[in-house]
């Protein structure tokens, strides 16, 4: 049978169950509006643990990762330092939004903040940077998708048809099931992934160079600019490296996807072991990775785009099953982080814009059917970003990534009570000015004088906020009072 | 209940040391360190190039750290 029929049938194989789980999580479902976006705050740490690693890795981690091995070299192992960093984050922050989550009700990133800054106007700006930066990942991980399907089935299936059937089940089964559904498919494709990538990556560096021992001497012989830094085209300079630190961490974990499972979780000490743990699968996924894109430039240089090098090199030098499987879980990647966005951005629009300003005294039933309208609009928009533009996988989860970076002074604020208070007025400036920044190093002045855009446009952002701070009226005191003390007793006094 | 001090430093001594180690440790991953004593192919380190395999220790420290952390009920 030819590789590429082994490789779709998989692909669709894998997509019906994800289906057929998005129907049963429907059967299971509570009906109410909790259940539908929170999973009624019930996860526990296995379903969660996999949840957020299926969800931090996406297409990225196939394709996106692979190719900036290959074009860039040994420098994108610094993906370790993000990936690490990661999980002190989700100790230390995500734990203290879940307990302000579960004490106040909480279930969008607007919620904590418009709460402790008591205003509407930080709802709605904290609403669009969480939408408008995490279509942006809609785009990639759907643009992925479509590029993984034309590949396995050698461009019989175009890249447009294949965005559109991948998002289409996406949706669906996020439309049948909430998160309940998400959390599931995330399950199978947390599993899924991590074990595609490793034997996809073994498989090939053992056939094509003798092991990743023999891998590493033949990259020290031919390409050794492979293995320092800055790399060959001297990408990975000491700004770059600690400004992605920087940026895929925070600006990840900060958005609205990962704080929602945040959310859900079932008790604070599952956060910590979340945070505790998450590092090993995370930061141990690049190892494969490194295997392919290093490989992949000395077997096949010059590649046009060298994010394709994993799915095809499987194509190329894999037995079909096992290429097939590995290209099913890229799909499972790709889509586990998808249906998130679509989920997030979902519940946003839903809690944040609807539900908040539009029907304030409907029932749960009729948010759960807005919601489910909206997976269409966002399913619609996806398809068109993704269709129409092309640029660089890893290059958009930067700017992805920066732009929910921008919330990273307010929700200290709140979550990091310390001897000066963060102002609402403070915070709005500071977003305004760290979006300006954003844009100015992004497309006017890129990454001036080697350093991040993202470590710019935080670093105006800090400033601002702290400056703006300090001459307007912070939140009252019963709110301080009532927030940062619920976060005092929670970490201070053992109440998780 | 009323904030004794600021979130931002420790209050504990398992608290500093946790910090402090996490924090020294990814210094080692960040530039200067990196680009300058670590960022080398030689010496092989069990087969694999010096950097590669620097980096991949600092990791493994770090999760240590906050395996640690977790275990102490930080």
């Amino acid at each position: 049978m030819e590789p590429w029929v082994v490789a779709t049938t998989l692909i669709f194989l894998y997509l019906v169950l994800a289906l057929v789980l998005g129907l049963i999580a429907n059967r299971r479902s509570e009906g109410d509006l909790e259940d539908f976006l929170l999973m009624g705050r019930k996860t526990g740490f296995i379903m969660l643990y996999l949840t957020v690693v299926a969800t931090y890795h996406s297409a990225f981690a196939f394709l996106g990762s692979g190719g900036f091995f290959y074009t860039h070299g040994i420098g994108f192992w610094s993906a370790g330092t993000w990936t690490v960093l990661v999980g002190a984050i989700t100790y230390v922050l995500g734990s203290r939004i879940w307990a302000l989550g579960k004490r106040f009700g909480y279930i969008t990133p607007a919620d904590l903040m418009a709460d402790f800054y008591e205003s509407d106007a930080v709802r709605i700006i904290v609403a669009i940077v969480s939408v408008l930066f995490t279509i942006l990942y809609i785009q990639v991980q759907a643009q992925g998708l479509g590029y993984i399907l034309s590949a396995a089935s050698g461009d019989r299936i175009s890249f447009e048809l294949g965005t559109l059937i991948l998002l289409v089940v996406a949706a669906g089964y996020l439309a049948l099931g909430g998160l309940r559904a998400v959390y599931w498919t995330d399950v199978l494709q947390g599993v899924w992934m991590y074990a595609a990538v490793w034997i996809g990556a073994l498989v090939l560096t053992y056939k094509l160079f003798g092991g990743p021992l023999a891998l590493w001497r033949r990259l020290a012989a031919e390409r050794p600019d492979l293995l320092t830094l800055p790399g060959p085209e001297g990408y990975f300079g000491p700004g770059m490296w600690f400004g992605m630190t920087i940026a895929l961490s925070f600006g990840i974990v900060l958005q609205p996807h990962i704080m929602i499972r945040y959310y859900s979780a079932t008790s604070g000490r599952v956060i910590k072991w979340l945070g505790a743990t998450t590092p090993i699968y995370l930061m141990t996924l690049y190892i494969p990775a490194a295997l392919v894109g290093l490989g992949g430039a000395l077997v096949m240089p010059g590649l046009e785009r060298p994010d394709r090098i994993f799915p095809l090199m499987l194509i190329e030098h894999a037995p079909p099953v096992l290429a097939g499987l590995v290209l099913a879980g890229a799909t499972a990647a790709a889509m586990s982080t998808l249906d998130s966005i679509l989920h997030s951005n979902m519940t946003v629009l839903t809690r944040d814009v609807y539900q908040r300003y539009i029907r304030p005294e409907a029932t749960d039933r009729h948010y759960v059917w807005v919601g489910r309208a909206l997976i269409a609009l966002l399913l619609v928009v996806g398809y068109v970003l993704s269709v129409r533009t092309y640029a660089f996988l890893v290059t958009l989860v930067m700017l992805s990534g920066s732009g929910a970076l921008q919330l990273l002074p307010g929700i200290l604020g709140v979550c990091m009570p310390g001897k000066r208070l963060m102002t609402r007025t403070g915070v709005l400036a500071g977003i305004a000015v760290g979006m300006v920044t954003l844009y100015i190093m992004l497309f006017v002045n890129p990454n001036w004088l080697g350093v991040h855009h993202g470590v710019w446009a935080l670093g105006a952002n800090f400033f601002t906020t702290r400056a703006v701070s300090r001459f307007t009226a912070p939140p009252s005191v019963a709110t301080v009072e009532r927030i940062h003390g619920e976060i005092e007793s929670f970490v201070y006094a053992d109440r998780s | 209940m009323r904030i004794q001090q600021s979130h931002y430093r420790p209050r504990s001594r398992n608290g500093w040391i946790a910090v402090v180690s996490f924090l020294g440790l990814m210094g080692l991953a960040q530039p200067p360190i990196v680009h300058s004593l670590a960022n080398r192919i030689e010496p092989w380190i069990l087969g694999v190039p010096f950097l590669y395999a620097y980096l991949l220790a600092v990791y493994i420290a770090m999760i240590g750290v906050l395996l640690w952390v977790q275990r102490r009920g930080l």
